[in-house]
């Protein structure tokens, strides 16, 4: 089981690296479909929930596998297209820091996050230390991403990455997560998102982006 | 009593509900009224309870202690005062047909799943269950924020957002690092989430972990509380949010965060002894001078009061450091009024004068009696002047301050208070002052009930002079909460 579990986590790291160094947003959108998808295989190779487990365990497993699988790999990626196509704009054209430098920064962040995973002494519940640095790792690449882009629709992509990265170091660290939390941070994130798609497109009909202009005077 | 409690819980989402049903937006104001006035019944007599005993609810998921219930009354009253304004506020909107029926019934809605959220916020004593409610105050506030969706609002709602959401994300690792090593060291599972297990096993924690975890709900809760430098959501948002949302967001909504932060007080401090002093007072100064800075040359009348809530945010952050908790609690009681009032007359000023710019305010005194005196005292009482409540509560702080050691600190919080008093002293004067050749005002009649200016300042005189008994009874029972008493 862990091996998959690790098979997972590099598949999850590997998703971040590539959204970071393409500006296709439509690729970006796929690829956090995807990571979606695979985070929501996570829990069933962590969680330690077997065929021995209780029915009510079990039961739980299902609705989180099933609730992830149709909220971030499927409603968000839907409303993410709407808002793109809406928008019209299918490139993020003017990142703040170049592709491929952002490609370098993004190598030393995940070298940092591993470096920083193995110094904490964390309990990591189901002994994978692993899943701690790539949890980390998501988030930092995650914030970058928020930071390093102007488009809204690939900020809104840095926050999903950054939610993953929050998620997996749920997991990592937890014996057996709140239901709670999972289900309410899924539909956190699902309400999120689908705001900040509606203002993205508002932000579009309003006129183009760019901060606010002082001196704004209007009631 | 259980039974009081979640129902209280259930009055916002039910009257959302019924908002969204109604046609007329007189209506819609009218159930924000009555509905927010149900919900503070409901609270009042709850809370009477909690603060004898804590209630529970929903197999110990739901707590209303003392300090839950501090919060949640103080939530209540600027919800019901802020119902009331935004009558006056929306009613030249709804006479020229730009607060329509359908703009109306989604503010109502949201207005009530803001202060649904913020309530569960505040009973959660499952750390997640709070932390869900708490992005949920988010997103309400944020779609409030933006009810006009002109350009700079929906900018301001996109900025705050995305920033308290990211933020709030990493508040949720502080979370789980806590649970995740009370899981170690605890022999039950399934309620290592609940804040009552979690200050039970503190004093068992590893040290390391649970300071790492404070750092992360720092940031995070910190952020949502507009913190410097985590702040530049707060003067977009509380500047383009129409006058009643601004009340609430500064009023009550970043108590929340900290209230958030100081359910991890006790916790820290149990296996941490004296360090979360470290972290707390050089935020609450940075954040003091900060704002200072900005209150200097801001002209914008609503940014302006936004950056006294980043400044006040600081002294209580700063409170909580020196470990003066009842004076913590105290200021926040105050700030909270007095934003709420200096925002209620301050909104109706810019209705009036067609505009937020403090340089084109003049006379405002003469030309609006009631939102002109009230924003002047308002503002001399949110500076801290004698014989005002935010002045003693200022002055509490200091000596506990003094008498913990921390002079220098205290010596920078006078600095900052004092560079703030000095330039919102100007800012007050220059708008009360008439101008010989300032032209007439050309909005429609900003108005302000006489009662929504008098009773809050009442307050903070009355306060101010004479502290009765139970108020400082009930701030002493909240305070033991956070001292982990």
């Amino acid at each position: 089981m862990t091996t998959y579990a690790d098979s997972l986590l590099v598949a999850l790291l590997a998703l971040d690296l590539y959204m970071v160094s393409t500006n296709r947003l439509g690729s970006c959108i796929r690829a956090s479909a995807l990571q979606g998808v695979l985070l929501s295989a996570l829990p069933v190779l962590v969680s330690g929930i077997g065929p021995s487990s209780s029915f009510w365990d079990a039961m739980h497993l299902a609705a989180i596998v099933i609730g992830t699988l149709c909220v971030k790999g499927l409603l968000i990626p839907w409303v993410l297209f709407r808002a793109m196509r809406s928008r019209g704009e299918t490139r993020e054209f003017e990142p703040f820091v170049s592709l491929h430098l952002s490609q370098v920064i993004n190598g030393v962040l995940c070298g940092g996050a591993f470096w920083i995973a193995t110094g904490l002494s964390l309990p990591a519940a189901n002994g994978h230390a692993m899943g701690l640095a790539v949890g980390l790792a998501t988030l930092f690449i995650g914030l970058y991403m928020i930071i390093n882009r102007h488009n809204s629709i690939s900020q809104v992509l840095g926050f999903l990455v950054v939610e993953s990265g929050v998620m997996v170091i749920a997991w990592a660290l937890l014996r057996k997560p709140s239901f709670v939390i999972e289900v309410g941070a899924l539909l956190d994130v699902l309400v999120a998102v689908m705001v900040l798609g509606v203002l993205a497109t508002s932000l579009e009909a309003t006129g183009s982006e760019g901060g606010v202009r002082k001196g704004d005077t209007s009631q | 009593m259980t039974a009081l409690f979640v129902l209280t819980l259930a009055i916002p989402a039910v009257c959302a509900v019924v908002t969204w049903l109604v046609r007329s937006p007189r209506a819609v104001l009218g159930i924000c009224v009555v509905g927010s006035a149900a919900c503070a019944v409901g609270t009042v007599v709850c809370a009477r309870e909690a603060f004898s005993a804590p209630l529970f609810a929903i197999g110990r998921q739901l707590m209303l202690d003392s300090l839950a219930a501090y919060h949640a009354l103080l939530v209540v009253g600027v919800f019901v005062m802020s119902s009331v304004y935004a009558c006056y506020y929306f009613a030249p909107a709804i006479a020229d047909g730009s607060f329509d029926a359908r703009k109306a019934r989604r503010f109502g809605a949201l207005w009530f799943l803001f202060l649904g959220s913020m309530l569960l916020t505040l009973a959660s004593n499952n750390a997640g269950l709070m932390w869900v409610a708490l992005e949920g105050t988010t997103i309400t506030s944020a779609l409030l924020v933006c009810l006009d969706r002109d350009k700079p609002a929906v900018r301001a709602a996109w900025t705050y957002l995305l920033m308290c959401s990211v933020a709030i994300a990493l508040a949720l690792i502080g979370i789980i690092t806590l649970c995740a090593e009370a899981q170690r060291v605890g022999p039950d599972s399934s309620s290592i989430f609940l804040w009552t297990t979690l200050r039970k096993l503190a004093p068992r924690l590893n040290p390391g972990t649970v300071r790492l975890a404070f750092i992360f709900a720092f940031v995070g809760f910190g952020t949502k509380a507009g913190l410097a430098p985590m702040h530049s959501w707060l003067p977009e948002a509380h500047g383009h949010a129409p006058t009643p949302v601004s009340a609430v967001l500064s009023g009550v909504l970043l108590n929340c965060a900290l209230y958030c932060l100081s359910r991890f007080l006790p916790v820290v401090a149990q296996s941490n002894p004296g360090w979360t002093t470290s972290v707390l007072v050089p935020f609450g100064i940075l954040s003091m001078v900060v704002a200072a800075a900005f209150i200097v040359h801001e002209h914008d009348i609503k940014r302006l009061l936004a950056y006294h809530t980043v400044e006040h945010m600081g002294i209580i952050v700063l409170a909580l450091g020196f470990g003066a908790f009842p004076a913590a609690l105290f200021h926040t009681f105050n700030h909270s009024v007095c934003k709420m009032l200096t925002f209620f007359c301050g909104g109706a000023l810019a209705q009036r004068y067609g505009t937020r710019d403090m340089s084109h305010m003049h006379g405002t005194l003469r030309r609006e009696a009631v939102a002109g005196g009230g924003l002047l005292i308002g503002l001399f009482a949110l500076i801290g002047m004698p014989p005002f409540s935010i002045f003693m509560s200022e002055l509490w702080i200091a000596v506990v301050g003094i008498e913990g050691g921390h002079v220098a600190a205290v010596v920078a919080f006078f600095c900052a208070a004092g560079l703030v008093f000095i330039a919102a002293f100007r800012h007050a004067i220059e708008m009360t002052w008439p101008q010989k050749d300032a032209p007439e005002p050309n909005g429609p009649r900003g108005r302000v009930g006489l009662g929504l200016v008098a009773v809050p300042l009442a307050l903070l005189f009355l306060i101010g002079v004479w502290m009765p008994l139970h108020v400082s009874n009930m701030l002493a029972s909240a305070a033991s909460v956070i001292g982990g008493q």
